[in-house]
């Protein structure tokens, strides 16, 4: 009986260690899974870029922007966003362009809002210098859904739509 | 009869143990169970994390390894992931037979007291350039008529604006002016001339202590020379004589930037350019490269 007893409360004390330690192991889980889900978030944007710059033709050659020249062409700054991947047209004879945005909290819009203006400085210009260009502007694609914002100015909106989702 | 009923009972009382016991065991054994899965899942998460660092920070390695063996300056610190820039910039390595002007030779310019005033040429090489201290202002479509006039042009921080407000509030060490392409067209040289001299004492008015160079207009590509408008190398040719002879009048520099990026015909080539005017990313550094060895 007392050997009994004492293998029930080893036991006992075994599976509520393992029950805590596998409350702690969710808390490394969890960090594990939100890294992972946080790597998969981020890596969306880029990866939503590179699919809207692999599938549309585009007429014109981009090039990838760093932080700095989204900022000082964009107007967008580093800290609107977690994560960025910018491609701009690399010769200035179009407006094609795509940038994809995992925004911080409450930053969407300020994103969305810097873009709308780029769309307008843009229109300005070639619509006198290049009017054959201004449809590509007109149907420009800026999409928010939940922290990310995604912008396309191309020959294919509908394309980009599509690839957005 | 209640020797039975005792000896049920207490085989029903054993059997309800029993149970209990069995149950008892049963979620021991699905706790410890659990804790091992949940053990072994982190685990494997930290290692698929800890390889996505590893891979990100060899990658990081070879644009940095290819920044050194070019000799360029150390790029920005961005938000974004540094894997994308091994695609994004023109070769760096100047290998044997490589483009002259792939890599400044003066590697010591970063173009922190430049300032680029020009049109959409301009707007590329600002799109293209590698040098995040280099200012621009510029914009697409820009001319000598309206540079003075414009409110559409790069003010450096996402906004546009004017020429006197992107000039004003700082003082450049260099001042390049680059316009012509859209000039073509005019009729009349000496009014172009006319117009390139106002805008430069304009800019000389904002920026006194500026060194101040004119570049000549970059050749076109022979498919835009046989296009048959007024946007063909041998007016790309009569203008910048015109803005050479500015230069000398105003008592400025002048660059002809036309070796960097001119073929053996004097020709842009066609895979420079998608649509024989405007440079790809590896021509406009090339000419900010010619610019910083000649200037």
């Amino acid at each position: 009986m007392n050997f009994k007893k004492t293998l029930c409360i080893i036991l006992a004390a075994v599976s509520v260690t393992c029950a805590v330690a596998s409350c702690g192991d969710d808390k490394s889980e969890d960090k594990g899974g939100n890294t992972a889900q946080t790597q998969t978030e981020s890596a969306d944007v880029a990866a939503t870029a590179d699919k809207l710059k692999s599938d549309i033709t585009f007429e014109d050659s981009l090039v990838e922007f760093d932080s700095g020249k989204i900022e000082k062409i964009l107007g967008v700054a580093p800290d609107a966003y977690k994560k960025a991947k910018v491609y701009v047209s690399s010769t200035g004879a179009t407006p094609e362009e795509i940038a994809c945005f995992e925004a911080n909290d409450k930053m969407a819009d300020i994103i969305k809002a810097s873009l709308e203006t780029r769309v307008t400085n843009q229109k300005s210009t070639f619509t006198d210098y290049k009017p054959e260009q201004a449809p590509k502007l007109d149907d420009a694609v800026i999409i928010v859904k939940d922290n990310c914002v995604y912008y396309c100015v191309s020959g294919d909106s509908a394309k980009a739509k599509e690839i957005i989702g | 009869m209640e020797q039975s009923n005792s000896a049920i009972r207490k085989k029903r009382v054993k059997a309800q143990q029993n149970i209990v016991t069995g149950l008892c065991l049963a979620c021991m054994a699905f706790t410890v169970g659990w804790s091992v899965f949940a053990g072994v899942v982190s685990h494997k998460n930290a290692v698929k994390a800890a390889l996505a660092d590893k891979n990100t920070s060899s990658k990081a390695e070879v644009v940095s390894k290819a920044e050194e063996t070019s000799s360029q300056e150390d790029m920005p610190e961005s938000s974004q992931d540094e894997n994308a820039a091994v695609d994004s910039f023109a070769p760096y390595a100047q290998e044997e037979g490589g483009h002259p002007y792939a890599v400044a030779k003066d590697t010591a310019d970063d173009l922190s007291d430049a300032v680029f005033i020009g049109d959409s040429r301009t707007v590329g090489m600002m799109n293209s350039t590698d040098k995040p201290q280099a200012t621009f202002i510029c914009a697409v479509g820009l001319n000598i008529d309206t540079v003075l006039t414009s409110t559409d042009i790069v003010q450096g921080d996402g906004s546009v604006g004017t020429l006197a407000q992107a000039l004003s509030g700082r003082e450049f060490g260099r001042v390049y002016i680059s316009f012509g392409t859209n000039e073509m067209g005019w009729p009349y040289t000496d009014v172009f001339e006319d117009h390139f001299t106002e805008l430069v004492t304009t800019i000389q008015g904002y920026q006194p202590n500026a060194k101040i160079y004119l570049i000549g207009i970059l050749p076109l590509a022979q498919s835009q020379d046989m296009d048959g408008d007024a946007v063909n190398n041998e007016n790309a040719k009569l203008f910048t004589q015109s803005i050479k002879a500015v230069a000398d009048k105003l008592g400025v520099y002048f660059l002809d930037c036309s070796a960097a990026v001119a073929d053996e015909n004097g020709y842009l080539p066609e895979e420079a350019s998608p649509d024989g005017i405007h440079m790809n990313m590896d021509y406009c550094l090339y000419w900010q490269n010619f610019i910083i060895d000649n200037s």
